[in-house]
């Protein structure tokens, strides 16, 4: 019992290292998307965030990344923010993409109490996707489309 | 005397209150609102352990073990991805050795234990189930600026609701006898993302 206790003090401290994002995915029709992803800095120190987007498949059951196509345009409200602890932060981004597209938001955290007096930092990085369906369709049940597509179980 | 008019008082006031008709009790219709809750789906990486003590020296070689845990709240069942890498921007001719794995618990149901690691990637290594330790020797590129790479991807996995991961990652740098401590750098990045 005493043990237990005393591993419980010992990692209340420092799980509260955790970063979290949400929605985990948002289904978009016709073409354009616009929404916006939750980031919650968990932690008590402020905490850095680094956004990017990429575009990506799913095929033989596996989620590939490509190289942006011709007609695709992500726009991200911000690169970078800092979120003060106990804090979340909403980004807003903006997908058009007439063919349809499967993008993510991606979120790389520093946190600076995370790195080694040698260097070695810890990244944690984390993902939100947006599907958005071709400019000719609904965005009802797009991501079970795109999923029974790739021979993914949706 | 006193007494007969507070005894006629009362009688009058019985009087008056038997007089008061009796009110039929009206029921208004029952009005049902539907309550509709929704927790919002989240998937967070969380840091157990402490900062990793790693302090690579001239010929030495440290290990960092890491705890590490990966929490969601899915509404549905969701195609998972977790993949834990070592990139070293530095041409270090050095060795660095990735011991991802061994799992600690898992709730993640039968569907899950059929997890990948790294299919034909950097590294190199083959398809292992995330049940198996696997040793990843991973050499950094000569050349500086490029990145050395070394994941660990658990995907596959399907679940749904509230479920965690916690696994204890264990980087192991082993420098040669010539390298400068200072001249070494690295990232160990935890991702994870959700289909």
């Amino acid at each position: 019992m005493h043990r237990a206790i005393l591993i419980l003090v010992l990692i209340l401290p420092t799980a509260a290292l955790g970063q979290r994002i949400g929605p985990i995915s948002q289904d978009f029709g016709h073409g354009k998307a616009n929404g916006s992803v939750t980031i919650t800095n968990q932690q008590l120190t402020p905490l850095a965030v680094s956004l990017s987007s990429f575009q990506f498949v799913v095929k033989d059951g596996q989620k590939q990344t490509i190289t942006t196509e011709p007609g695709v345009s992500v726009k991200l409200a911000q690169t970078s923010l800092k979120i003060p602890p106990k804090q979340s932060r909403i980004l807003d981004a903006e997908v058009i993409c007439p063919q349809g597209c499967n993008v993510e938001i991606s979120a790389a955290m520093l946190s600076p109490g995370m790195r080694t007096p040698s260097g070695v930092q810890i990244r944690l990085i984390l993902g939100s996707i947006f599907y958005v369906a071709p400019a000719n369709e609904s965005g009802k049940d797009r991501r079970k489309k795109v999923l029974i597509a790739g021979n993914v179980k949706p | 005397m006193k007494k007969l008019v507070s005894v006629f008082a009362m009688l009058a006031i019985l009087f008056f209150v038997a007089a008061i008709p009796a009110q039929a009790q009206i029921n208004s219709a029952v009005a049902t609102v539907p309550l509709q809750l929704s927790v919002p789906e989240f998937l967070s990486i969380s840091i157990l352990s402490g900062s990793p003590q790693v302090f690579p020296s001239g010929g030495g070689n440290a290990n960092t073990p890491l705890v590490v845990s990966a929490n969601w709240n899915f509404g549905q069942a969701r195609h998972l991805s977790y993949l834990a890498y070592f990139t070293s921007s530095n041409g270090l001719s050095g060795t660095a050795t990735g011991f991802p794995v061994p799992t600690g618990n898992f709730n993640l149901g039968s569907s899950a234990q059929n997890g990948q690691i790294g299919n034909g990637g950097p590294c190199g290594q083959s398809i292992q189930t995330i049940n198996n330790s696997f040793p990843q020797m991973v050499t950094p590129p000569s050349a500086a600026g490029n990145q050395n790479v070394c994941p660990l991807i658990f995907d596959g996995a399907e679940p749904s609701g509230v479920g965690s991961v916690t696994s204890t990652l264990s980087l192991s740098v082993n420098l040669p006898a010539n390298t400068p401590v200072d001249s070494y750098t690295g990232t160990l990045s935890l991702a994870a993302s959700a289909l």
